[in-house]
């Protein structure tokens, strides 16, 4: 295009420039008019800072022959009505249009400001002194309106969702577009096993205790290497303490049982009955985090907790045995079957008393302070440091109520080949059990109510 | 669904006996409810009776379908397990592969690295991360929130909600929150809970500036509601 033709093309883009600057404003001025036709694209404008109102506003004054302080109105003015047309006819967001309406308010007053103190307002490169504190403030004051208006919008939308049980979309961003994705496919998978399994109404209380038990397994994993090894020492020491009492009154055999393994048996499961009773009872109370999960109750928490201990003893015993008969310290039992089945026997009125304990303490707190006074008394007729048949007739009594005297002596006559019991009475023991394990059950089902979860 | 036939029940609240519900008969269908009441502590209780977690002294609660923990309830998550052993008894108790479980727990929270350690060493929030992704791996009937759910802008937070609103569709959900817009963003309508009754609640923002919820003693770190104590009779 010749440089002729290209300054008809701009006299006739200017013409109609004008034509149409007067058509939208035909009560300005021609120069006004066409001030305000040019700020009608700030109300929609993509950005948001003020730079844009400044540069108008300083070039407008520009074009000015002179700048009276009436003219500069005008063209303030004109401004402000190009940007309230803009408003009325874009889409232009209310919070939008208010942050121009507030923009050119404070460039008009930092403007004129310097003006009235003769600073070249006109001059190229020329920015009022505090024009980006003042601006800043004004678009901070408008993001956060406009996110208080798309919350409010996002909310909504998100109630109508609701309300017709529609999933809402949360959006997030690309890079974790692909993790939602995987995610989705991932819960799919596990919808879908989950769908496959029997529902059978016994399954969830069997599937409950497996999963306690082998949480309680990583429980004990996760305790302190010292207390496991506790487990192993612990009636080691007590069978030393025996020991050395019987030696010391110079008595070797207890009616035809070599002291040592007698201490040892004595020791060993007297230290599983505390643990299994006293871990079970408190298993009631302080597993009450997991009594959150609707299959698990109490009695749950507290028996297994007491079954996971009562199962460290299946180590500790033939380690004990084994090593102790390495040393020529201890004779091996007699009948291994008999002792196994005693043994397990004491665990499970270990369990029964510890359940009875666990309901009363859920009922009444203050049982649990009276914890090691239990302990001792149940020591003592629990058949560890004697056998009723050591005793005068007259006091046999005072030892024989307790199962567990009964049980101790009957895993005696099975672990050695030369001792009987004459006072141990089997269905004594069984009845004791039965008894404890139905008190226990009809207690567990009373505390319920009574048992908040944690 | 939810029903109650007879209930009542007794319970304590700072060492203070209750009654908490007399006589209740109330049935509960399927929908989004906010758990309001005069007390936080006493929509606790509430929610452990509603959730099936402890039965009434009196009458039964009936609860059909699948019904989950107390979702965010900080006690929960806790103790010398670590986040696997604690995934693997969750995925056990309810039947989910524990290997999948796992896979969308480390991938959803933000410190995938805390879960092989003893939870007792995590940071809250980590504990509360866990906590709730956890919750999305096995689908239930209704999910019982006790807690506020994840607000901060983060991955998390974000990854959380899309799924969770995916799972909600269809289901019934009981919120125990003390942010009114969590319960207004979530729920329908209001479970109200006033002098030993239960009622539901149409009009859910009328009834949150009448139960206005605030957080219990718990959720602002000042201990538990009830009297439970974790000394242990062992020594």
């Amino acid at each position: 295009m010749s440089s002729n033709e290209e300054r008809i093309a701009q006299w006739r883009a200017r013409r109609d420039a004008e034509k149409s600057s007067r058509a939208a404003h035909p009560d300005l001025p021609s120069e006004f008019a066409l001030i305000a036709t040019r700020a009608e694209a700030l109300a929609t404008g993509d950005r948001e800072d003020a730079d844009g109102v400044l540069a108008l506003v300083l070039e407008s004054l520009r074009s000015m022959p002179s700048t009276t302080i009436g003219e500069r109105r005008q063209v303030y003015d004109a401004v402000a009505r190009g940007i309230e047309r803009g408003v009325e006819h874009g889409d232009a967001q209310s919070e939008f249009a208010e942050l121009r309406r507030r923009q050119l308010r404070t460039i008009v007053r930092l403007v004129e400001n310097d003006a009235r103190l003769d600073i070249a307002v006109t001059d190229p490169g020329y920015r009022p002194a505090e024009f980006d504190d003042a601006v800043g403030a004004l678009l901070s004051g408008y993001r956060r309106r406009r996110a208080l208006r798309e919350g409010a919008e996002g909310s909504r939308l998100r109630r109508q969702a609701l309300l017709s049980d529609e999933s809402f979309t949360i959006s997030v961003s690309e890079e974790d577009e692909g993790d939602l994705l995987y995610l989705r496919q991932r819960l799919a998978v596990v919808d879908a096993a989950r769908g496959r399994r029997s529902i059978h109404q016994l399954r969830p209380r069997l599937d409950a205790w497996r999963a306690l038990l082998r949480f309680e397994f990583a429980l004990l994993r996760a305790e302190s290497r010292f207390a496991l090894l506790w487990s192993l020492l612990g009636p080691a020491v007590l069978m030393g303490i025996l020991s050395f009492a019987y030696f010391f009154i110079g008595t070797h055999t207890i009616l035809n049982m070599d002291v040592p393994t007698f201490a040892m048996i004595g020791g060993a499961t007297w230290f599983m009955l505390r643990n299994t009773m006293f871990r079970t009872s408190t298993g009631f109370i302080n597993r009450r985090s997991l009594h959150n999960f609707e299959a698990v109750t109490p009695a749950m928490t507290g028996i297994s907790v007491g079954m996971v201990y009562l199962s460290s003893y299946s180590v500790v015993f033939p380690v004990l045995i084994l090593g102790g008969y390495a040393i020529d310290l201890f004779t091996l039992p007699a009948n291994v079957g008999g002792v196994v089945f005693w043994i397990a026997c004491t665990g499970a009125i270990g369990l029964a008393i510890g359940s009875v304990f666990g309901c009363i303490a859920v009922v009444w707190p203050y049982f649990r302070q009276l914890g090691p006074v239990i302990q001792r008394s149940l020591m003592v007729v629990s058949g560890t440091f004697l056998v009723s048949e050591q005793l005068p007739t007259d006091y046999r009594a005072f030892i024989l109520w307790s199962p567990l005297t009964h049980a101790l002596q009957l895993l005696r006559t099975a672990y050695f080949e030369n001792y009987t019991s004459d006072d141990a009475d089997p269905e004594f023991f069984f009845a004791w059990l039965g008894a404890l394990i139905v008190v226990g059950a009809v207690g567990q089902r009373l505390i319920r109510s009574r048992s908040n979860p944690a | 669904m939810i029903d109650f036939f007879s209930v009542s029940d007794r319970n304590s609240v700072f060492g203070r006996s209750i009654d908490l519900f007399e006589n209740v008969d109330f049935h509960l269908p399927r929908g989004r409810y906010a758990l309001l009441a005069r007390s936080p502590e006493q929509r606790r209780l509430v929610l452990d009776v509603l959730a099936g977690l402890r039965p009434p002294r009196a009458g039964h609660v009936s609860i059909s379908g699948s019904i989950s923990w107390p979702i965010g309830r900080s006690s929960v998550v806790r103790g010398r397990a670590t986040g696997y052993d604690f995934i693997t008894f969750v995925s056990e108790l309810y039947g989910v592969d524990a290997d999948q479980a796992g896979d969308i727990v480390t991938l959803l929270v933000s410190r995938p690295d805390y879960i092989d350690q003893p939870i007792d060493t995590w940071p809250p929030y980590v504990r509360q991360e866990f906590n709730f992704a956890l919750a999305l791996v096995p689908e239930f009937d209704i999910y019982v929130v006790d807690a506020p759910m994840p607000y901060e802008e983060t991955r998390f937070t974000r990854l959380w909600q899309a799924l969770f609103e995916e799972r909600l569709v269809g289901k019934t959900l009981i919120l125990s929150s003390y942010r009114p817009k969590q319960l207004l963003d979530y729920c329908a309508k209001g479970l109200v809970y006033e002098g030993g009754q239960l009622f539901i609640d149409h009009d859910l923002e009328s009834c949150i500036e009448r139960y206005p919820a605030r957080p219990a003693r718990e959720e602002i770190g000042l201990g538990n509601a009830d009297s439970g104590q974790y000394t242990e009779l062992d020594f």
